[in-house]
């Protein structure tokens, strides 16, 4: 019996112990059930691999986007194939180009505009979209009546517009992917906050004689980067096939900077020719990428879904 | 004397079903060191008017009269010098101890947050005088606590970091909006042992608004009742409760379970508390009253001072209890 006591005790020094023990945030707990997503996790290594690929494929070929094979010109569906032997890993474009390079080339810019285009929906239409929240009233109504102006617009007219009048230029594609990515963003976010700004935390912070923007920036927002997280995922994708979309049209990405989409096009041209690695491999990153990003939102939105809370 | 003062102090709302009085010229005045508990049922308009003072109304209500604190009138002062008043001089707990936390911050920013804003402390002083506040709360391990979120506290836990946060700018007046109602009752009873010690140790005045008779007995050294948007009685703990003046009182104090007297059966009163927007003429509480007289239909009886500070809204001047057979 004492044995036993002594073992109980000290089983309830461990439990104490462990009670006591790490601290958790809601964040490393939604971090812990994001890895147990196994879809999620393989699509983040795979994302990854790609961001790897993009920035790293330029090293290993000694051939670079604009360089021009002269050997092959000409008979491209004969010698452009994928080989080792001519170093064209991924074959060459009808000009003769490296495919692999451009490749590359075209991730990265393709990733960026999906990236930057996303930054922009979320620091744009949170700040927006908190702010209308949370002053409601005459402000929150001429500051979302805006934005139904705005998305009445179609955009896909107004970003061809764009491009049209002031040049083709990757500048101007984030312009004006920028003008329109946030309108979604800070309605969502502006719901959001309306429904913060009556919990009772933000009561007593107004009660501890915080300023409107401390509330802002330090009380609504940290509570809506969840929601603001899962979105900009989603989003990412989006901005990838809008943009690939227009370069699809030929109004993006110029010559000699590619993307996904440009190559794409340039590879449906060619189809009928036979040289399906043209449109093979950038589909192939186009689709996983795509896929993996879609794959994340998903993962993140149930590891950071209140519900689960 | 009086640190406080609440003088005609009603609040509207407007809503779309027309106007509603939720407080209707309510005056109290309350002296520093002071606890006195606002009593009355759902509805009664005793949250509203101590939101009305700080400025959290909805934001379709407004405060009409005058609020005064050391002098200063607080209603439709700017925002700015709001915010220096409050949570510093005036703070507030709130009801509810789970909703109260941002649960994204842990317990030290939210605690440090506030004395840098009011004390103007650097990080490492404001969490080392949140760590004092916390153990001034007997809040165990307090080190320890104020590492952790929300979340990973119990509501008592958490009341106490509230009640640690309202604190920790040692502010004139402390507001406590039902602090109890959320709470279990072993912890209510630890609640208000640590309000009647706080209040003593930092000479702190408390207002505490309640439905609990049970807590106002407890510690409050006056309290008032407020039925339908008006005060109906108001007076010193001791003499409101055995000997009260006004029926609601009355009924109030005859609703709740005396310990010492179980055999006793509960009188309720009768009937519901009326919608604000429709209020019976004459004396809101008539409808209810066991004792009310043609008069009570018509005329709105007036809070009358009476002697020891006691005051009372009634018309019915004879002793209470007489009927109760009667019903």
């Amino acid at each position: 019996m004492v044995f036993k006591s002594k073992k109980i005790a000290k089983m309830a020094d461990n439990m104490a112990a462990q009670g006591m023990g790490k601290s958790h945030s809601l964040w490393s707990d939604a971090r812990r059930r994001f890895f147990k997503n196994k879809a999620a996790v393989v699509s983040l290594i795979i994302l990854s691999l790609i961001i790897i690929f993009a920035f790293a494929a330029p090293y290993f070929t000694p051939w670079n986007n604009e360089e021009i094979d002269w050997a092959i010109l000409g008979s491209v569906a004969q010698d452009g194939k994928p080989s080792f032997t001519t170093k064209h890993y991924f074959g060459a474009d009808p000009l003769g180009r490296d495919l692999f390079a451009r490749v590359a080339q075209g991730s990265q810019i393709s990733l960026m505009v999906g990236i930057i285009g996303a930054g922009i929906a979320v620091i744009v239409g949170t700040l927006y979209g908190a702010i209308a929240g949370y002053f409601g009233g005459r402000l929150d109504n001429i500051m979302m009546r805006l934005v139904d102006i705005l998305m009445s617009i179609p955009y896909m007219f107004v970003l061809i517009l764009l491009l049209v009048v002031f040049g083709r230029s990757i500048e101007m594609l984030f312009v004006g992917l920028g003008l329109i990515s946030w309108l979604d963003m800070s309605r969502i976010v502006r719901g959001q906050t309306m429904v913060l700004r009556n919990k009772e935390f933000i009561e007593a912070a107004i009660a501890g004689g915080l300023n409107r923007f401390t509330i802002i920036t330090r009380h609504i927002i940290p509570n809506l980067l969840g929601i603001v997280i899962v979105y900009a995922s989603l989003l990412v994708p989006l901005m990838i096939l809008t943009e690939s979309f227009i370069s699809f049209l030929g109004l993006g990405v110029q010559e000699p900077n590619t993307s996904w989409g440009a190559l794409i096009s340039e590879g449906a041209g060619q189809v009928l020719y036979g040289t399906l690695w043209q449109l093979g491999f950038p589909l192939f990153f186009f689709v996983t990428a795509l896929f993996s990003f879609f794959f994340i939102g998903d993962g993140l939105r149930d590891a950071l879904d209140p519900k689960d809370r | 004397m009086s640190i406080f003062e609440v003088k005609g102090l009603s609040v509207n709302f407007t809503t779309i079903n027309g106007e509603v009085k939720a407080v209707n010229n309510v005056s109290f005045n309350i002296a520093k060191g002071e606890t006195v508990a606002i009593v009355g049922e759902s509805g009664s308009g005793k949250s509203q008017t101590v939101l009305a003072a700080l400025g959290l109304l909805a934001e379709n209500g407004h405060a009409t009269g005058s609020v005064k604190f050391e002098g200063q009138e607080l209603l439709g002062l700017e925002i700015k010098n709001l915010n220096k008043i409050r949570g510093n001089k005036i703070s507030m707990v709130f009801q509810d101890p789970m909703t109260s936390l941002n649960p994204f911050l842990r317990i030290s920013d939210q605690m440090v947050e506030v004395l840098t804003l009011h004390k103007g402390m650097n990080k490492k002083a404001a969490t080392a005088e949140a760590i004092r506040m916390l153990d001034a709360v007997r809040l165990p391990d307090a080190s320890q606590v104020i590492t952790r979120f929300p979340h990973e506290l119990s509501g008592g836990m958490r009341q106490r970091v509230m009640i640690a946060i309202a604190l920790s700018c040692e502010p004139q007046i402390l507001i406590a909006d039902e602090p109890t109602t959320a709470l279990d009752v072993t912890v209510q009873a630890q609640m208000l042992e640590l309000f009647k010690g706080l209040t003593k140790d930092f000479g702190t005045s408390l207002i505490l608004i309640t439905h609990d008779l049970g807590v106002v007995a407890g510690i409050a050294d006056r309290m008032m009742v407020m039925y339908a948007g008006k005060m109906v009685e108001k007076g010193n703990v001791d003499e409101t409760f055995y000997s009260p003046k006004n029926p609601y009182t009355f009924g109030l104090l005859h609703s709740t379970p005396h310990i010492d007297d179980p055999e006793k059966r509960l009188e309720p009163i009768d009937g519901l508390p009326p919608s604000l927007e429709n209020l019976p003429s004459g004396c809101a509480f008539h409808p209810r009253c066991a004792y009310s007289m043609e008069r009570c239909l018509i005329e709105e009886p007036k809070l009358i001072v009476e002697k020891n500070g006691r005051s009372n809204a009634c018309f019915y001047k004879g002793k209470l209890g007489d009927k109760e057979s009667s019903e």
